[in-house]
């Protein structure tokens, strides 16, 4: 009873729609069970009541429901420019799709240059090495190229390693030593042909 | 052909009326004679091939007998174009910085309010102690956007000045840092308001252009100067270069390039060769004809074959490896290193004085300009 008045109290002040109570579902879900089934077994449903209770939603779902549900009329928030603001958040927005620009023709360009330089590599391998093209046939073949690296071929799995913001002092790769304040290595400058 | 009309050409053959081929050139006939033994093809092929099959590393592009012109003759090369990715992300630029805070608090004056007291229960003590940072924000649940409240009537003034840090990655995490209050933990030699964290090490500090531990955010590639030879004009000592050697025998270049990695810098790196293809070549012309390199014999017993069959060749065909050259075709083959570090006593041919790691723009200044120009679009920027 307490707590569905608070929830008629949010729901009045949030503008939510009132939904029927877990309560409610309960009941319902009880009753349909309790005509059907004749057992005498069961202890739970009795106790409930003889406790005065029945069965109380679960307080979690009611606190998930008012923190994560909003009032509509703050939905979305307001936004408002002055003039002046506006045309300043045009032109940063204008200035950034520039920017964008050129980082991405400059990567677009660095690309070419590099197919580019690897198309004259490899006509020059196929004409002007002297060799009739046997060097450029050998360079063009693909065996194990895209195989797997027990095999001999493919991409190792170092090559995973990706890209972070911040290189740690402690732990990470193979680092020398144990515990806490263990220098980190950054590049494994020790490793040898086995 | 019915015997009687073969019998009519005999006769007009032999009255001399009717001559065949009469209506084709005398030069065209000639060399239709020559062509028209058939037993001649097998014969050239094979002289063809006896006196060919030459060592791949020394000859004209279009072999000896394409013309009487002398082509100038190139020594070819592998190179090895190795590099070590960057470790970190790149640097960004201030005006970055500047538009992703921006961002940030255009996003806080149009997100919905923090729902505090779902994450943190009233009166326990990590609600008080939220409570009292968010209080020292400025009552922002942001923790990445400096001191700006959304919800107050100085909202409308969330642009920073020009100059302002608050927005500055560094800051952020330092911030972030002290907030959490763990640092020591995870310190180390470092820097503990950063709890260790760096983006720049000791051989940044140091300028160790030897070390792998720099630069972390741009990619470096492995340089090297060679010794002294004498002979060589002083540019090509000085300056520095990509691994490169002649190909022995009948390798590839992706074995090749291999093979002068490892016997010139030592076998502990851990690399992976990107395809069997060149990604770049460097055509170096001789001012001055100059004695080609000796056709070295490979010293390692695997590779006893590849010898012995050049040594035939050698025997075979002497006069084929000219004694001069005009040039070198150098072809790099693009190489990743994972693990490890060249070294210059594990070297087995001692002919490289020094290596270094460089960035792109780095390596500009230390090769020649020339060798630059050749090389450069190959390069990664970053």
């Amino acid at each position: 009873m307490h707590a569905s008045s608070i929830r008629g109290a949010l729901a009045q002040v949030f503008q939510i729609p009132l939904r029927p109570t877990l309560r409610n579902a309960a009941g319902q879900i009880s009753t349909g069970i309790t005509t059907t089934t004749t057992s005498s077994f069961s202890t739970s449903a009795s106790r409930a009541a003889k406790k005065g209770r029945g069965a109380k939603p679960d307080q979690r779902i009611t606190l998930i429901r008012y923190f994560l549900y909003h009032p509509t009329t703050l939905t979305p928030r307001p936004l408002r420019f002055s003039r002046n603001r506006y045309l300043r958040h045009w032109t940063i927005h204008r200035a950034w799709n520039l920017y964008r620009a050129k980082v991405k023709q400059a990567r677009q360009l660095e690309l070419e240059r590099q197919y580019n330089a690897m198309h004259a590599a490899n006509e020059e391998l196929r004409v002007g090495a002297g060799d009739g093209g046997k060097l450029f046939r050998k360079a063009q073949m693909k065996t194990g190229v895209w195989s797997i690296p027990e095999r001999g071929g493919g991409v190792p799995i170092e090559y995973a390693r990706g890209l972070v913001e911040w290189m740690g002092s402690t732990g990470g790769l193979g680092s020398s030593g144990t515990g806490l304040g263990a220098k980190a290595k950054i590049w494994d400058s020790e490793w040898t042909r086995s | 052909m019915a015997p009687r009309s073969r019998g009519a050409k005999r006769i007009a053959d032999a009255l001399g009326f009717s001559t065949p081929k009469n209506h084709v050139c005398l030069s065209c006939r000639q060399s239709l004679a020559l062509t028209r033994p058939q037993r001649g093809y097998a014969s050239a092929a094979t002289a063809k091939a006896t006196v060919e099959a030459p060592p791949i590393t020394q000859l004209s592009p279009d072999g000896p007998e394409a013309s009487p012109v002398p082509q100038p003759i190139f020594t070819i090369k592998a190179g090895v174009v190795l590099s070590r990715p960057p470790l970190i992300t790149p640097d960004p630029h201030p005006f970055e910085t500047a538009y992703y805070l921006y961002q940030r608090r255009l996003n806080e004056r149009l997100v919905l309010p923090f729902t505090q007291y779902f994450y943190y229960k009233r009166g326990t003590p990590a609600f008080e102690q939220w409570r009292t940072k968010r209080q020292a924000r400025g009552g922002a649940a942001t923790r990445d956007i400096g001191k700006y409240n959304a919800y107050t009537d100085e909202a409308w003034n969330d642009e920073v000045l020009e100059g302002d840090e608050t927005g500055a990655p560094s800051k952020i995490v330092e911030q972030l840092i002290a907030d959490e209050g763990r640092a020591e933990e995870f310190t180390g030699t470092g820097d503990p308001k950063f709890a260790g964290l760096k983006r720049r090490t000791e051989a940044d500090e140091k300028n160790d252009q030897r070390s792998l531990e720099r630069s972390l955010s741009r990619t470096l590639y492995l340089l090297v100067k060679n010794k002294k030879v004498a002979g060589q004009s002083q540019d090509e000592s000085d300056f520095w270069k990509f691994p490169s050697g002649t190909i022995i025998g009948h390798e590839g270049l992706k074995q090749a390039a291999q093979r002068i990695l490892f016997s010139s810098l030592g076998e502990n790196m851990n690399t992976f060769f990107v395809g069997n293809h060149p990604v770049g070549h460097y055509v170096a012309r001789f001012a001055s004809p100059r004695p080609g390199p000796p056709p070295q014999m490979t010293t390692e017993t695997s590779k006893a074959s590849d010898s012995a069959l050049l040594k035939q060749e050698v025997a075979q065909q002497p006069d084929q490896h000219p004694s001069l050259v005009n040039g070198e075709k150098t072809f790099f083959m693009k190489a990743r290193i994972m693990a490890g570090q060249p070294s210059l006593a594990a070297s087995q041919d001692q002919d490289i004085e020094d290596f270094r790691w460089l960035s792109k723009d780095e390596i500009e200044k230390a090769v020649h300009p020339d060798y630059w120009v050749k090389v450069k679009n190959m390069l990664a920027t970053q």
